[in-house]
């Protein structure tokens, strides 16, 4: 009795523990990079363009970049990644071409960004000689992307409890119905879910867009231009560590990480916010 | 005085190697309840699930012989799944509402058949809680999730969907067997008031439950069809001896 009652008291504690380290190391990394970085933040470094030699640069560019990036990313990722996950999960009949595809995903999943990253610049940049490109940089970034979705789709769609499939097709709905009232609007938050990590990956994704967007950005601000270089906030942190000639490189770095860190929270809460309001009108409050 | 709904003639099916239906012949009244009892696994639930032909969902089932909705054989290639099911509608074992409102999860059959019109919707929704006799309770919250409601209830919402969609036959899985004795009690006296408009045919695996509320038993054993008539003859004076054991509780 005791002894089952010591054990039921260490596991909790370890679990305890285990969640307190996880919270800590997170919070020691949010301090960390904020305390070095945000008084850094000023609007003028939110805004204005990067310096190479002298003092003073900023990463307006790269801030726009990194959304227009991401942004086409996901343009080019959602509807195949998501058209292939509900395929896998609802069309598919369970037989070798069903294991091939789901096979390649998830060897493609496990490919590393870097390889990525030199297949997209041999293909975009030399093959089709666009050279360092936006475009270039965010259809490489969506391969890496695309295998996610498609994992992320697929098993959130497996776990919608077959007895509503079964219910709506009963009541004489097509597939397809199916699908569009009740499988996707039950699936909302885990595709959520999804569609946030890929893109907190792509945020800080650098190695892929290195080799693709390239490592500069156009003169003019808010260049919505497809086929000129666009480096990312990710990107500039690694070239000013690594390259940058600017004497004040160290104060540029740390202002981009904690700018960086900041834009992954605050896009998880732009988007996490309203699908949780949308959630709540499509399934009614309990 | 009664007519003949659905027609079943030799029917087989298969779940891959093995034969699950054996050669099954059935007439089920229009306006009667028909009963179908046995021990688990006696094939029920499956011939249940041909006469909408649910089956059709699962890989490497195989269906042959004949059913007659209405004198028309529902297996022919050129049939619409889609009428059918609209026409014979199902029942589940568990109460299966969607992770949605009450007013949706009952409006959500005429919308995906084309009703857009919000006051129609709204008298449909309310007509259908009110013949599943569930208005009373939910209609002060009918925006709110389906699955706040208890067992009982969310079984009647999934009557109440299936009701809005005016089908013709009613499918019951065993509707009762996850719900307490009061909430199958509401069900039991549900299909009473239902049996009027429609034609039902419920799976149960309780005995008195089907001699309460069905006209009509058929006894199913190891995928055979052992006997069917009405239901007082079968619990008095079954004629196979297969059926007595079973009634009396002797296996199953």
């Amino acid at each position: 009795m005791n002894n089952r009652r010591f054990g039921d008291r260490l596991a909790t504690g370890l679990f305890w523990l285990a969640g307190a380290v996880i919270l800590g190391i997170l919070l020691f990394y949010l301090i960390f990079i904020f305390w070095k970085g945000i008084n850094v933040l000023t609007p003028h470094f939110l805004l204005s363009p990067p310096k190479e030699v002298a003092a003073g640069g900023g990463v307006g560019p790269e801030l726009f970049n990194t959304f227009y990036i991401l942004f086409l990313s996901l343009l080019f990722s959602l509807p195949v990644g998501l058209g292939a996950g509900i395929y896998l999960a609802e069309y598919a009949r369970s037989n070798r071409l069903t294991y091939i595809v789901r096979l390649s995903t998830e060897s493609l999943a496990t490919v590393p960004s870097i390889v990525l990253g030199l297949f997209g610049m041999i293909i975009f940049v030399n093959a089709i000689g666009l050279g360092f490109t936006i475009l270039g940089g965010a259809a490489t970034l969506a391969l890496l992307n695309l295998p996610v979705l498609v994992r992320v789709t697929e098993e959130t769609l497996r776990a919608v409890p077959f007895s509503y499939r079964e219910a709506s097709l009963a009541l004489g709905a097509t597939q397809w119905q199916t699908i569009r009232r009740v499988i996707l609007p039950a699936c909302f938050p885990g595709l959520i879910t999804g569609v946030t990590l890929v893109a907190g990956r792509a945020l800080g994704e650098s190695a892929i867009l290195i080799f693709t967007a390239g490592l500069s950005v156009s003169r003019h601000a808010f260049d919505f231009n497809l086929f000129v270089p666009g480096e990312t906030l990710a990107v500039h942190l690694w070239y000013v560590n690594a390259e940058a000639l600017a004497p004040d490189k160290d104060a540029i770095a740390a202002g981009t990480s904690a700018l960086l860190v900041l834009v992954v929270l605050i896009f998880n809460l732009a988007i996490g916010l309203p699908s949780r309001l949308l959630q709540r009108r499509l399934t009614g409050n309990k | 005085m009664t007519s003949t709904k659905i027609s079943v003639q030799s029917l087989n099916l298969y779940y891959k190697d093995f034969q699950a239906l054996k050669n099954v012949n059935l007439e089920v009244e229009e306006n009667q309840v028909t009963a179908l009892i046995g021990p688990s696994g006696c094939g029920k639930s499956t011939f249940l699930r041909t006469l909408n032909r649910m089956n059709d969902l699962i890989e490497g089932v195989r269906v042959d012989g004949v059913i007659l909705l209405d004198g028309r054989d529902i297996y022919r290639p050129d049939v619409d799944v889609v009428n059918l099911r609209k026409k014979v509608g199902m029942v589940f074992q568990r109460p299966n509402p969607f992770p949605m409102s009450v007013y949706d999860n009952v409006a959500y059959g005429p919308r995906i058949h084309g009703e857009k019109n919000k006051r129609k919707l709204d008298e449909i929704v309310e007509k259908s809680l009110r013949a599943a006799v569930l208005w009373d309770e939910v209609q002060d919250r009918l925006y709110k999730s389906a699955l706040g409601l208890s067992g009982g209830q969310q079984q009647r919402v999934c009557i109440a969907r299936l009701l809005a969609v005016e089908p013709e036959v009613l499918l019951m899985d065993e509707p009762t067997s996850a719900l307490d004795p009061l909430a199958t009690l509401r069900i039991e006296e549900l299909i009473q008031v239902l049996r009027n408009d429609y034609t039902i045919v419920i799976v149960t695996h309780n005995m008195q439950q089907a001699a309460r509320v069905s006209g009509v038993t058929a006894f199913f054993l190891n995928g055979d069809l052992i006997e069917y008539g009405n239901t007082d003859v079968i619990f008095t004076r079954p004629a196979d001896q297969r059926t007595e054991d079973y009634i009396t509780g002797r296996f199953g």
